[in-house]
């Protein structure tokens, strides 16, 4: 297959993916319990609204509607950047998105890139050294790591950092110095993960052929393990990386919300405490988005960058 | 040898955790030396004593109980998650790896939709539109799990038909489901089983993070994510109102992962490769 | 060293050494809970509602006391048959150093109704400029409460032209600087403010949801004052060395509303024998000291807080802990009640212990935890027995609660379920209609009494008061027993 031919199928497949998701999400608002156009009026004048309100509210909202009807009406909307209004705030669900989720990137980002710089010195000192204390110490503490609850470990990070030593702001935004403790909370549960998985994949390494024989060529060990092993398990961490990235939106929900950073996830727990479905619905067309894309560049760097991966992958979308 | 050593020995230990845990919750009603719900204000955080192994909450219940029942509730909601993630993920990953076809790319399409968004978002999503509480917090977690198992389920029903193991029992007149029943499904479980146990200790926290977020399990259950959250207003007075559940939460998934990854290694190599190191 | 303390003794003698030699020039950093005002209802209220930053004035404001105090204006008075004349005070500006008159206070009051945040009875033909000082305000129905009424600070008046949602301009002791919705909001000395010049340089708000986070902003000095602290949270911040913390008089009653005109299964307490077993089932004074914490809840038996009610507010007694009697009472016969309570007022603490209180007694209570929409459906479609909730009182107004919720014609959807009988409508209306104050709280204490101790339709559990948390070094911080009416221009920093 080309790479042409490839792309095409790619696409398409994403295209489909999109359409279930954008489907699955409108459903979730029928799901619910509750008249949308009785909160609406709820929420905009405080009150409980009276019947004829309601029921006129809903013809101009179209909830009167079949549910394809609307459906389709949403969809098309939401393909022009419409995502409907939030009912909480009555602004654009697409401006809100857009103006709070930059915060959540910068911060899932760093937290990527600190997990990964914990991670892989660890498990390559982990797997070199394997079986001694070290080697335990490191998968214990691995363990632990991926054991803990985000929101416990961020507490204790800012009573240390922030109460006992002081040298960091307990939350907010504004300064490189505030990404510092929520990008380490998030940071600290991936790094254990990846370097449980970074060992693994290491030791598999070490036991294949290539290196048996380059040590049998008289390679001291930590060198065999630089030079090959490393490079070899290091080419599934664009995948961990990616979905590991996926894990770190999902624990920003939480550790947003400890350290007050003006992000998305923080923006979604409340508009779920709100019932503000708009919100809701377009925060999960929003992110499956910009994850179909995440992963399609993802997929498309490993058939440029290794000519072992050809066709099949297609179906990963 | 060092590692497998070690890897037994650590499965041992997370199997020995798992165990008394089940057998804690079990055997609540005869451990708990008090009813777990019996408010007494005027013993409000009181310091452990002979009557109050741990100390009592800000209700003046008595914390070793509430914990000890909350077992229950804790590895009650895994189980029956659990279960229902295992019947959805089996019942669709058998189905799409035999049908093949038509039936197969529809499914794993769906699959590939629920993958495309963070498991935690979308949970989240779902639970915060239906509302807080027990039920939709089980029902929404377990309506976007079971699909990493069906895709799982999928690749092991694959392998089976590529080792023609399908073909010869058609061969001997087998129908389709004796096919299933006799000869797929003996050799799926034992892996769903791993990946069950690999997944038990994320699906605790993801438990107990919808609990600290409101969205789970409500007080007075005391359930350990929720008592968790509820003891954070005492951060500072009564720190132990965290620190408990807290580590009773961490043990439990150590437990869980203790247990998951020293059954993989003990599972056919090429099955555990496919399960991956998911359980990272 | 030893000048310093020489001066201070003569500045003591001049009954001024609280202040400091000159005026100390510094930033506070207040920390609030969630940033409120992207919601709809409060987008055109930026600094004023439901966080008060100090950068608008009513024509009156709410004295600690919870009486009339001038602002904007100096004089008001009645105008019949229904009116009221207010005169301000002359020669103030804006902080941008245009002049205030009545148009622009016009302007204000129309800008709430129709964002639909008045809560008067005023309507488009109610407010009449009569010349640039002079300003008649007349209710679309008879409404002797307005003056006492608009104290809120949702009346802030702003400048005619500038845009109340994005950069509110104002005559309050700060001005406007920055606003970041879910971050901070940041004022500053308004340099032209009529009355006493604040002392702080600047006050930065900043919103921190997670109270646990709070705290330990405080700890760590990120900010120096925190606003609403649990009572936990309060007594182990007392214990730090460096911090100290403030209690207001209690602004807000922690009230258990009951369905009194609900429909099956919601029909129970529609038995005034079975409501009156209820408020003997609970033992107010423990849930006092022992589940709220002594410091930041009293023993009250109003629904307002007390001082709301002046002299009159012994007349409401409450009903007695009676446990025994409350047994009797339900003649054995085992009773399921289901019990809401409102999520952003109510801590679990408290709707467990009422639970086990009442389990006491034979009444099984069905909590059900709601979330905020929830909550709201359930209490405005009557789906529910028991309601805890924590109303504040924000205004002057001694009847406004028992006119919101257990009056027959109140607006609230609610008041279907909680309205009380033709007698209390009565007394409340001679409360709405009295002519001085002192009448209206005598009248809203008859009411009270009738509603409390005659009918009991509600049960007042506790009163709350606010607490702040600061470091030792803010200085001048008089606590008001509104939130929403605290001052902070007399606080300052000491070095």
């Amino acid at each position: 297959m080309s790479l042409a031919q490839w792309l095409v199928r790619r696409a398409g497949g994403a295209v489909v993916v999109w359409l279930l998701i954008s489907f699955l999400a409108f459903s979730l608002s029928t799901l619910a319990p509750g008249d949308p156009a009785q909160l609406m009026l709820l929420r905009r004048t405080g009150d409980a609204p009276s019947e004829t309100e309601v029921v006129e509210l809903r013809h101009r909202m179209g909830l009167d509607r079949p549910f394809a009807a609307r459906y389709v009406t949403w969809l098309s909307n939401a393909s022009r950047g419409d995502l409907g209004e939030s009912y909480r705030t009555g602004q654009p669900v697409l401006t809100e998105l857009r103006t709070r989720f930059p915060a959540t990137l910068t911060l899932a980002l760093t937290a990527l890139l600190a997990g990964l710089l914990i991670a892989v010195p660890l498990a390559a000192a982990s797997a070199a050294a394997r079986g001694t204390s070290l080697d335990h110490a490191a998968r214990l503490l691995a363990l632990v790591g991926v054991s803990m609850p985000s929101y416990w470990l961020a507490y204790v990070l800012m009573l240390v950092f922030a109460v006992m030593l002081g040298v960091l702001p307990v939350s907010g935004s504004g300064g490189l110095r505030h990404l510092v403790l929520p990008s380490l909370t998030l940071a600290l549960g991936s790094a254990a993960s990846i370097t449980r998985m970074l060992r693994a994949n290491l030791l598999d390494e070490l036991g294949s052929d290539y290196v048996r024989t380059a040590r049998a060529k008289g390679l001291p060990g930590h060198l065999v393990l630089m030079r090959h092993a490393l490079r070899n398990a290091l080419n599934p961490l664009v995948t961990v990386s990616a979905l590991r990235f996926g894990r770190l939106l999902g624990e920003a929900v939480i550790v947003e919300t400890v350290f007050a950073w003006p992000g998305v996830g923080r923006w979604m727990v409340e508009s779920i405490y709100d019932r503000d479905y708009p919100a809701i619905q377009g925060f999960v067309l929003y992110i499956a988005t910009v994850f179909i894309i995440i992963n399609a560049i993802v997929d498309l760097s490993y058939r440029v960058m290794d000519p072992r991966v050809r066709l099949g992958a297609a179906a990963t979308a | 040898m060092m590692r497998l050593v070690f890897r037994s020995r650590a499965a041992f230990a997370g199997g020995t955790i798992v165990v008394a845990l089940f057998a804690v919750a079990l055997l609540a009603p005869w451990l708990a030396p008090h009813d777990p719900a019996l408010v007494d204000p005027a013993s409000s955080f009181a310091s452990p004593s002979a009557a109050h192994w741990l100390g009592t909450d800000n209700l003046g219940r008595d914390v070793l109980s509430r914990l000890v029942y909350g077992a229950r509730w804790s590895l009650g909601i895994v189980v029956v998650a659990t279960a229902l993630i295992m019947s959805m993920g089996v019942a669709v990953g058998v189905v799409s790896g035999y049908a093949g076809g038509l039936l197969d790319d529809v499914l794993m399409r769906l699959v590939d939709t629920v993958l495309s968004i963070p498991t935690l978002l979308l949970g989240l999503a779902i639970v915060g539109t239906l509302g807080p509480g027990i039920g939709s917090m089980t029902i929404g977690l377990a309506s976007i799990w079971w699909v990493g198992y069906a895709r799982v389920v999928r690749g092991l029903v694959l392998t089976l038909r590529e080792r023609g193991f399908v073909d010869a029992a058609r061969a001997l007149g087998a129908n389709d489901r004796r096919v299933v029943l006799v000869h797929i499904m003996p050799s799926v479980l034992p892996s769903v089983a791993v990946l069950a146990s690999l997944e038990m200790g994320e699906l605790i926290l993801a438990i107990s993070g919808l609990s600290f977020l409101g969205l789970g399990v409500q007080p007075p259950t005391p359930e350990w994510g929720a008592m968790l959250n509820d003891g954070r207003s005492f951060f500072f007075t009564a720190p132990q109102l965290v620190l408990y559940p807290g580590l009773v939460i961490t043990a439990s998934v150590l437990g869980f992962n203790l247990l998951g990854d020293g059954l993989r290694d003990a599972l056919d190599p090429v099955d555990a490769l496919r399960l991956g190191r998911s359980g990272a | 060293m030893q000048m310093r303390r020489v001066l201070c003794l003569v500045l003591v003698a001049c009954g001024s050494c609280g202040t400091p030699p000159s005026p100390a020039r510094r930033t506070l950093v207040v920390a609030y809970g969630t940033d409120e005002f992207p919601v709809t209802l409060n987008r055109e209220r930026l600094g004023r509602y439901p966080l008060n930053a100090g950068l608008c004035e009513p024509l009156v404001r709410l004295a600690p006391d919870f009486a009339v105090a001038p602002a904007l204006a100096t004089r008001w008075e009645r105008r019949e048959p229904n009116g009221v004349r207010f005169t301000l005070r002359s020669g103030i500006t804006f902080s941008d150093g245009t002049p205030v008159t009545a148009r622009a206070v016009a302007q204000t009051l129309d800008h709430a109704m129709r964002t639909r945040i008045d809560y008067t009875t005023l309507s488009d033909t109610s407010v009449r400029v009569v010349d640039d000082t002079t300003l008649d305000l007349r209710p679309a129905r008879v409404n002797r409460r307005l003056v006492e009424q608009l104290v809120h600070p949702t009346y802030g008046v702003f400048k005619p032209g500038s845009d109340p949602a994005r950069h509110p301009i104002c005559t309050g002791p700060f001005q406007f600087v920055d606003y970041v919705a879910y971050d901070h909001l940041t004022v500053a000395r308004n340099e032209q403010y009529r009355g006493e010049r604040a002392r702080l340089d600047t006050i930065v708000l900043r919103f921190i949801p997670d109270e646990t986070t709070r705290t330990l902003a405080l700890r760590s000095h990120d900010v120096d004052v925190i606003v609403d602290v649990g009572a936990s949270n309060a007594a182990a911040v007392g214990r730090v060395a460096g911090l100290h913390i403030v209690t207001a008089p209690p602004g807000a009653v922690l009230v258990m509303y009951m369905n009194l005109n609900g429909a099956a299964p919601y029909q129970q307490l529609r038995d005034q024998g079975l409501r009156r077993a209820v408020a003997m089932a609970i033992d107010r004074r423990t849930l006092v000291t022992r589940v709220l914490g002594t410091g930041s809840a009293a023993l009250v038996s109003t629904v307002n807080p007390p001082a709301v009610l002046g002299p009159y507010a012994s007349q409401v007694v409450g009903i007695p802990f009676d446990s025994a009697g409350a047994r009797l009472a339900l003649h054995g016969r085992p009773r399921t009640l289901s019990l809401i309570a409102n999520p952003a007022s109510v801590d679990h603490a408290t709707v467990e212990y009422v639970q086990a209180q009442l389990a006491r007694v034979g009444i099984d209570v069905r909590v059900e935890q709601l979330d905020a929409a929830a909550f709201e459906s359930r209490l405005n479609s009557g789906a529910f027995d028991l309601d805890l909730e924590q109303p504040s009182q924000n205004d002057a107004n001694p009847a406004f609660l028992l006119a919101l919720r257990w009056y027959s014609k109140s607006s609230t959807r609610s008041a279907l379920f909680t309205h009380a009988s033709p007698q209390f409508d009565t007394l409340v209306e001679r409360a709405l209609a009295a002519n001085t104050v002192d009448d209206a709280r005598r009248a809203a204490a008859e009411a009270m009494h009738r509603l409390v101790d005659v009918e009991v339709g509600a049960i007042p559990l506790a009163g709350i008061s606010r607490l702040y948390a600061m470091s030792d070094n803010v200085r001048g911080f008089v606590p008001h027993p509104s939130r929403l009416n605290q001052d902070w221009s007399t606080v300052w920093l000491a070095p």
